[in-house]
């Protein structure tokens, strides 16, 4: 009698244990997606035409509700502008336009009515000239014609402040200067305040981090959850013939997927600029432009 | 003594020699290569209409090309040399004419283009396309400074400019147009040109 209670106790334990072991790997795909593109737009219906904002007297409503449809149907065309030091924002918006973008709309259309609003553990509340060029960024390609864009690259660039970020107060023209330039650290701090994400992270600002082998590294890192890399642009996008001897991080991307090529080059997979790139690379030229990595598992979001 | 003077006074000539005004250039050498500009410049408009591209010489020598292959979601960014076959098998896998491409190519390297692209810009909330083309050129480099490159912009209508030639910005007429963060200058109504630290 005992060993058939015995025997039944064991078999629950087991199964008990079994579920529990399978859980996370069962909802890891899934548990992160907070929000739907169909969710997102029946707010968006049900939100309606938009008056003028007081506190955003130049964005045009009419743009900005368009732009936040654009962004639930087209997340991936989420531009940073040219020439704007918005590359770290633009990146970590990767992660509201496809795991919340309903939460994201809600937030953007809070900011808009009220001038202030909470994502994950921070009260967003941009300063008057920011609020007041919003909507008037130009020659920046399709963000001149994105105002939501503009405001939640202003708002992000003027709440969070690194140790690049000597000048606080934001100047028409601030967009592409060091006011809005985002350091390691800074990047990261952003991303668990706005996401209340758990991030492993390696790197810093002046120097590589140390890599065995890169490429098994980020194939790893990119099994568990979203990889940002901190890289030199000027070395991956060469904008002259001189030899660049100042070597430091300049750009945020998104990596997507990482391939080793027969002849032993990595092919990476990145979004950036409202697109994905797709490059080759010898695997001592990739060592040598990346100087961060953060990444976080999809089951530690929110 | 005398000699000091003599080397202060050739020092101090060939400074400001090397700090010369290097504007000038871009208008003088429209006006020599005007004609194999636009040819350059509507052959390239022709392809990139069918299947958008841009290219880039990373070299002194225009061998090594970096070929930036456009589609609607994913921009293909290759690195060949054009002494080897590479090349001539990704624009077979991606349907791209030979004869039209390598002969765009030769009129690059012919002007010592660096950079070929057409991009996007927005005037009253229109989308609307400029060709950027860069000229790499000795006459820009200067012993004491970066070397420069001059880059065209060819507009498809007339463009409006200041009483000094810079680019304005249709909307307002006050402001002046930036590309890439660049200021302009007036060629033609059509065209402007900037001398800049980066050819991209």
């Amino acid at each position: 009698m005992h060993t058939k209670i015995y025997r039944k106790i064991l078999l629950l334990s087991f199964v008990l244990v079994l579920l529990i072991s399978v859980r996370p790997s069962l909802y890891s795909q899934v548990n992160h997606i907070k929000s739907t593109v169909s969710e997102t737009l029946q707010y968006l219906n049900g939100v309606g035409s938009l008056a003028q904002s007081e506190y955003w007297p130049n964005m045009d409503p009419e743009v900005f509700y368009n732009n936040l449809k654009t962004f639930t149907v087209a997340p991936l065309h989420f531009y940073e502008g040219s020439s704007t030091n918005f590359c770290a924002y633009s990146a970590l918006t990767y992660l509201p336009l496809q795991y919340d973008p309903l939460g994201f709309a809600k937030f953007l259309v809070t900011l808009y009515k009220t001038g202030e609003a909470k994502m994950g553990s921070v009260i967003i509340k941009p300063s008057l000239p920011v609020r007041q060029n919003a909507g008037l960024l130009k020659y920046k390609g399709i963000l001149d014609i994105n105002h939501a864009a503009q405001m939640w690259f202003l708002s992000l660039a003027d709440h969070f402040k690194g140790y690049l970020n000597i000048d606080k107060t934001y100047q028409p023209g601030d967009e592409n200067r060091m006011w809005a330039s985002t350091n390691l650290s800074k990047f990261n701090r952003m991303l668990r305040q706005l996401f209340q994400i758990k991030l492993e992270s390696i790197g810093a600002d002046l120097w590589h981090p140390r890599f065995t082998n890169v490429y098994t590294y980020l194939q790893k890192r990119l099994q568990k959850g979203n990889v940002f890399l901190y890289l030199n642009n000027r070395k991956l996008n060469r904008k002259s013939h001189k030899k660049n001897f100042l070597n430091f991080p300049t750009h945020y991307i998104l990596l997507i997927d990482v391939k080793k090529l027969p002849n032993n080059d990595i092919e990476i997979k990145y979004w950036d600029y409202g697109k994905y790139t797709v490059r080759q690379l010898p695997e001592s030229f990739l060592k040598k432009i990346i100087y961060g990595v953060t990444s976080w598992k999809f089951n530690d979001f929110y | 003594m005398q000699k000091i003077y003599l080397y202060f006074l050739f020092i101090t000539c060939i400074t400001i020699i090397s700090c010369s005004s290097s504007r000038n250039f871009s208008t003088k050498f429209y006006k020599q290569h005007s004609v194999e500009l636009h040819h350059l410049v509507n052959d390239y408009e022709k392809i990139n209409t069918q299947k958008p591209f841009s290219i880039a010489f990373r070299d002194k020598r225009f061998n090594e090309i970096e070929f930036t292959f456009n589609t609607d979601s994913v921009r293909y960014v290759y690195n060949f040399d054009l002494r080897y076959n590479a090349f001539t098998d990704s624009l077979i896998q991606y349907k791209y004419k030979l004869a039209d491409m390598f002969s765009l190519i030769n009129k690059m390297k012919l002007l010592k283009c660096t950079w070929l692209t057409m991009q996007d810009y927005y005037e009253y909330m229109q989308k609307k396309s400029i060709v950027l083309l860069t000229i790499r050129n000795k006459a820009l480099d200067q012993y004491f400074k970066n070397e420069k490159y001059c880059t065209y912009a060819f507009f498809n209508e007339p463009q409006e400019f200041d009483i000094r030639g810079r680019l304005l910005d249709k909307d307002g007429k006050t402001q002046n147009r930036e590309i890439s963060g660049n200021l302009f200058y007036k060629i033609k109504p059509k065209v402007a040109s900037t001398i800049a630290t980066k050819y991209r």
